[in-house]
Formats: structure tokens, sequence, C-alpha cells
């Protein structure tokens, strides 16, 4: 229930997996880009990513392969968690029907897009408490497994990880996919989700 | 806009049993209809809060500018906005605007009761396509 301080609007306004504020001391044309990708829901494209490299000091070329890990990587932890998890897919589980499914795995592309914001701009934590704390008011109120998104989360920060690694090895590039996974992971979920 | 329990939709809510919920599909695509009480609790605040005169509250990706510019939604990351329809084909010309198929917006009109008429209804789209509508009433 929404209480009588926040109406609906007013926790929608507050729900953010990804807060421009905490960016908002960029260079002017990395923080623009930030909050222009994350109000159009894209990821960020060539040329942006490469603004980011050179002002993060990573490789513009690992900035552009964690970008094509989303799709593999979202693949991956969907096929983990039917193998390891196959009850949350059937009657009564989190992720039984294919819409719930489906929403699931669009969720954890939207992560995974902020978290490669994180990246690029070297800043692992991306929201704030507060801001998690109405999504997940808002996910109860939309009725949202947050069960079966906290595995599918957890597989997809392993995966990308493991995915990262056998390409550039431990670069700070990892450290900072890790780090970045991970405090969303901690702000969404506490510690208790089982991976 | 009326606010008390319109019999029509206490007659859905019978239908929907404990689930709460209701599914209508046609080619393909999927209008779902939410009774639950929290939610329709939820929609009424909002509406209180937007002002009662609107008969449509849309889950919409901007909050400014023309209606015509913006895209129905997920309720996450959305502006709500309040407007008003007078006829069906108003209603289907601006769900169509939103991005909304002229088939979902059709099946609204067939299921949704007292839309545009006696009942504000709550409209957004669920992240796997699906068309949500809740109506707006006291219970």
């Amino acid at each position: 229930m929404v209480d009588g301080n926040s109406d609906l609007q007013s926790l929608i306004r507050r729900a953010k997996v990804f807060n421009p504020d905490l960016f908002s001391d960029l260079p002017a044309e990395l923080y623009q880009a930030l909050v222009e990708a994350n109000l159009s829901k894209r990821q960020l494209n060539d040329a942006e990513l490469i603004q980011f490299s050179v002002h993060s000091g990573f490789p513009p070329e690992q900035l552009l392969a964690l970008r094509r890990l989303v799709e593999p990587c979202v693949r991956e932890a969907r096929s983990a968690l039917a193998s390891q998890h196959p009850e949350l897919f059937i009657a009564g589980g989190a992720l039984a029907s294919p819409e719930r499914a489906e929403a699931c795995w669009r969720d954890c592309e939207n992560f995974f897009r902020v978290v490669i914001y994180a990246v690029a701009a070297a800043r692992p934590c991306f929201t704030d408490q507060q801001s998690i704390d109405a999504l997940n008011e808002l996910y109860v109120l939309m009725g949202v497994p947050t069960e079966g998104l906290a595995y599918a989360l957890s597989q997809l920060s392993a995966n990308s990880r493991a995915a990262f690694e056998s390409l550039y090895d431990h670069s700070p590039v990892t450290a900072l996919l890790h780090d970045s996974f991970d405090n969303l992971r901690e702000l969404l979920f506490g510690g208790s989700v089982k991976s | 806009m009326k606010r008390l329990l319109d019999s029509e939709i206490d007659r859905l809510r019978l239908l929907s049993g404990g689930e709460r919920e209701l599914r209508f599909d046609r080619d393909g695509e999927v209008l779902r209809i939410d009774l639950r009480e929290d939610y329709i609790q939820m929609w009424q605040d909002e509406a209180t809060v937007k002002g009662n005169a609107a008969n449509l509250f849309l889950a919409c990706e901007n909050s400014g500018g023309n209606l015509e510019a913006t895209k129905l939604t997920w309720v996450v990351g959305s502006a709500i906005r309040p407007e008003t329809v007078q006829t069906k084909e108003e209603f289907t010309e601006i769900l169509s605007n939103l991005g909304v198929s002229r088939n979902l917006a059709s099946l609204a009109l067939e299921h949704c009761p007292g839309l545009i008429g006696t009942i504000a209804w709550a409209l957004y789209f669920e992240r796997h396509g699906w068309l949500t509508a809740t109506p707006i009433c006291n219970l």
C-alpha cells in the first residue's frame, strides 16, 4: 500500500535503479550522455563508450566488449537458472509463466545496462538505498517476483564476470564489473541471495 | 468521475475469483484486468492526487509535451498522466498514438465496463507487452 506521504507518482519518481545525480560531477558531455541514455533506456553507443574510455582511462575495446556480453550472459543466466532452480519454472514458482520469465530477463538486461554505465564511468556505486527502497516498494505493489529476479541477477553477475575474465583476465574493468553488480545485489536483495 | 463500486466491476471481481485478475487474448495480444484491492486502492489514491475529472490514467514514458509524443509503458519509471476521452474513436486514437494496437484498444473497450463512460481506468503495459487495466472505484 502506498502510504499517505507517497502517492504513486512520487514513489515512481523516487524508485531508481540508476541515480544520475551521483554522476553529476562528471564532465558535462559524459553526464549528459548518461542522463539521455538512461531516459531512453538504451545502452551507451560506440562513440559514447569511447568518450568514457578516454575519461576513465580504460581501453575502449574493453567497454565495447562489455556491451556485447549482455545478450549471451542473459541467455546463459536463463539456462543456468532452469537447470539449477527448476522449481522456479514449475507451477507456483516465481517464473512459472512465460510472461513472468520474459519480464525477468528484461529486468536483467536493464540491470546490465546500468552496470555498464557504472563501469564506463568507473563508479561502482550508481544508486542509493533510498532509491532502491522505493523500487522495492514499487516491485511489491506491482507484484514483481523478486525471488526469481534475485537469482537471475546473481547468475548474471557471475556469468558476466567469468566471460569478461576469459577475454581480458583481471583488468580494472573486471573489478568494477564485479563491484557494480555486487552493490546492486546488496542494495536490492541484501545478503540473502543464493547463487 | 464515478468512484463508487459499479455493479459491473463487482461482477468482474466475482468472475476473477481468488486471483483477482482476468485475461482476455486475441491474435496473440493480451489484455489483463487487475482487480487486486491494494492495487485499485493505489490507483484510487493516485487519481485523487491527480484530479478527479480524468477518466483515464496512463503510465507514459514522458511527463511533459503532447500525449502523442510519448508511449504507454510499465509503471516503474513512468509518468502517470490523467486524460479525459469522450468517445470510443478518441480512445482508440489516443491509445494508438501511445503505441497500443487497435486490437488491444478494442479488447479494452469490450471488457472494461464503464470505460469512457462512468468509470475511470488506469492503463499501462506490462514489461512483457500485456496491456493492463485497473478500474478506479471505491471498494
